[in-house]
């Protein structure tokens, strides 16, 4: 136990992260044979002051799954959420060596506490499977502060995001997660590595909390993004954040009134396919499955349910079909400024002979099953009656999706839209506003830094000056 | 981390004190607050929550703004075997209810339910919310549908309730109907700082020039 703690405290010395390691291979050899030592060790020392070596001995004890019978997991647990909680951002920052030790032990730490090996297709193979608890909440906040701490500017991404969503999800805290994917990210961690595929991930997961918040603009714009992502060949995070594009089209496009058969939403998920080029080719056969549907009525009847159950988007399909109702509630509201409950109960039947078609086109039992759960959701019943219509009609008033006040007494229902959709739309251009000058500010800032950068004489990678012409222009074309 | 849990409990506490003492007025910014602390504290701790913790917090998701998908997966997210337990069971009936807009039953089973540390808390924050609803989806309603929708049980309470909230209840109808859009602080800040972007650009690009 003596050498444990001189040789953590050596490490503590040393200036040069190559040594670090070297030495630290030495170390690793005490601390598989007594790892319980070891971590009653670093359990009874300043956090801050020793970041690095418990990083290192964290790691070792993770990585070693002949420990795990020394070790009460428990115990072990709780002290990396308050490794996480309290380390020293300035000890990392010595090194990138460091940096990428800290980054592999929040990894471990994430898929430790996250879901078990057999539900994760890519368990990576340095993580010990000894050490699992299926408790994916209890490394949420330690990963947040983590990242914030990181972070010099909240813009900045980090390795951790990824790592960070991904529990988010598993633990199923949406909201909590979005002080972190709210953020737009305009700028790497200096010390840290970011790879092409960590960055389409966590846009991925970015994209499914957005979706389960119901801000499907913004989970549109990250599953682009992943859909966006460099590869020569389709990734498989590619295919299927299109396979959530196509449902997301149908979710966030504005409907025409004139335009029964949406032809909008087809045109997108054309221009989608044709700006991949060849790879849009690939996704032309998933575009086929997922969005056949012609006009309204057809997107009941020609859906396929099986592939969508398959992918789980089941969740995505009920929204889009009660946006497809609400739309004829509202275009409504565009032609008339009241209307009886009979009349509102007649135009909402045509739903009536889709339902119809269903039953006739789907009579597998599994599937008749899903589409009883589907009607049941969606409240698309055969017939209606006036306390079914009055629930539907109370929903869309309570949610905002018309404007409209029941007369109880004449039994008819007045609309009124002009207000309120003014007002949200000066606030959506208001917070669009916003974002533009948070953005532009950005890039000047980092335009700045870059022109005082070359009047201080730091060369380029081939230690040439920098062109005059390109004179506070670099960032710019970059970006 | 520890001393932040404390914290937490501590602030928690405090909101249980001022719910307490505030009996039924019901003020929705402090549910928000109460809301934020205490999903802060259940991302803290190490263990899960205690049963009536729970209770608690989906009550809070209750009477709060945008609480459909929280409370869904607050749900997903308590422990198989505690989900067996009666006060449990019946508050999640309760937001189902709420989920499908039955309000009729929501409201009834509202009066009946008594687990938690915020019972009443839930009742008077289910009065304000529907008077807001009220407002807004109806034009003119009938005393049977209004008792139906509040959970009054005989005409005897809502009157009792009409009665003491009156002053509230009417001026906010007719406030509604006469809103008006005034410029205010938050206007005259978005303004400044568009003003102040458009300038340091003119500026800017005079420089370049």
């Amino acid at each position: 136990m003596d050498k444990v703690i001189k040789y953590a405290k050596d490490l503590k010395k040393l200036e040069k992260a190559k040594d670090y390691n070297s030495s630290f291979e030495k170390f690793n050899e005490f601390i598989k044979r007594d790892a319980g030592k070891a971590f009653n060790f670093i359990v009874g020392i300043d956090i801050a002051s020793y970041t690095v070596p418990i990083t290192y001995i964290l790691n070792s004890i993770y990585r070693n799954r002949g420990v795990s019978e020394h070790i009460n997991l428990k115990e072990l647990i709780v002290f990396t959420r308050n490794f996480l909680y309290e380390f020293s951002r300035e000890e990392l920052c010595r090194s990138s060596l460091y940096m990428l030790e800290f980054y592999q032990l929040a990894e471990i730490f994430a898929f430790t506490v996250g879901p078990p090996e057999s539900d994760r297709p890519h368990w990576p193979s340095h993580v010990s499977s000894a050490f699992h608890v299926d408790r994916p909440l209890l490394g949420v906040k330690p990963l947040r502060r983590a990242i914030q701490k990181l972070q010099e500017k909240d813009t900045q991404y980090t390795p951790l995001h990824p790592y960070f969503a991904m529990l988010c999800i598993h633990a199923k805290t949406y909201r909590q997660a979005l002080p972190i994917i709210e953020k737009k990210l305009l700028s790497g961690f200096v010390n840290g590595y970011q790879d092409l595929e960590s960055i389409m991930n966590y846009n991925y997961y970015r994209g499914i909390l957005f979706t389960g918040l119901e801000n499907y603009t913004e989970a549109r714009h990250c599953f682009q993004l992943v859909l966006d992502t460099p590869y020569q060949v389709l990734h498989i995070s590619q295919v299927q954040a299109f396979k959530k594009i196509c449902l997301l089209v149908w979710l966030t496009s504005t409907h025409n009134i004139q335009d029964d058969d949406h032809k909008a939403v087809r045109l997108e998920i054309r221009n989608i396919l044709q700006s991949k080029g060849m790879l849009g080719k690939q996704l032309e056969e998933i575009a086929e499955e997922y969005c056949k549907s012609e006009s309204i009525n057809n997107f009941f009847i020609q859906t396929n349910y099986e592939a969508i159950l398959k992918d789980t988007n089941m969740g995505l399909v009920k929204q889009v079909i009660k946006k497809i109702r609400n739309e004829i509630l509202e275009s409504m509201t565009q032609t008339n400024t009241m209307l009886t409950l009979e009349e509102i109960n007649d135009r909402l039947q045509v739903h009536r002979e889709v339902c119809d078609a269903l039953e006739e086109k789907h009579k597998s039992e599994t599937l008749k099953q899903l589409k009883d759960a589907i009607m049941e959701d969606c409240k698309l019943e055969l017939t209606y009656d006036d306390e079914d219509l009055n629930s539907i009609l109370i929903k869309m008033i309570k949610s905002g999706k018309i404007n409209a006040k029941i007369d109880m007494k004449k039994q008819i229902v007045v609309f009124d839209d002009k207000h309120t959709s003014i007002e949200a739309l000066v606030k959506k251009l208001e917070s669009q506003n916003d974002d533009i000058i948070q953005v532009l500010n950005e890039v000047e800032n980092t335009d700045k830094e870059l022109l005082l950068q070359k009047k201080a004489g730091i060369h380029d990678a081939d230690g040439q000056d920098m062109p005059e012409f390109m004179d506070g222009m670099m960032f710019m074309d970059d970006v | 981390m520890e001393e932040e849990i404390k914290t937490l409990e501590a602030q928690i506490q405090s909101f249980y004190d001022t719910v307490r003492d505030a009996g039924s007025t019901f003020d929705p910014e402090l549910a928000k607050e109460f809301l934020e602390t205490f999903e802060e504290f259940e991302l803290s701790i190490d263990s899960f929550l205690s049963l009536e913790q729970y209770i608690d917090l989906m009550v809070l998701y209750f009477v709060t703004d945008n609480w459909r998908n929280p409370a869904k997966f607050l749900w997903k997210r308590i422990p198989k075997a505690m989900k067996k337990d009666k006060a449990l069971v019946q508050v999640w009936e309760i937001g189902k209810c709420l989920f499908q807009y039955k309000y009729p039953e929501a409201a009834q089973a509202i009066r009946d339910f008594k687990g938690g540390n915020l019972s009443d808390y839930l009742r008077s924050g289910y009065y304000h919310i529907m008077n807001g609803f009220i407002n807004q989806a109806y034009q003119n309603i009938d005393d049977d549908t209004y008792r139906l929708l509040m959970g009054f049980s005989s005409a005897k309470e809502q009157k009792a309730y009409l009665s003491y909230y009156n002053k509230e209840v009417q001026p906010k109808i007719d406030a509604a109907k006469n809103e008006k859009i005034e410029i205010n602080a938050s206007h005259l800040d978005t303004l400044k700082k568009l003003a102040e972007f458009i300038e340091k650009e003119g500026a800017t690009q005079i420089e370049r020039e």
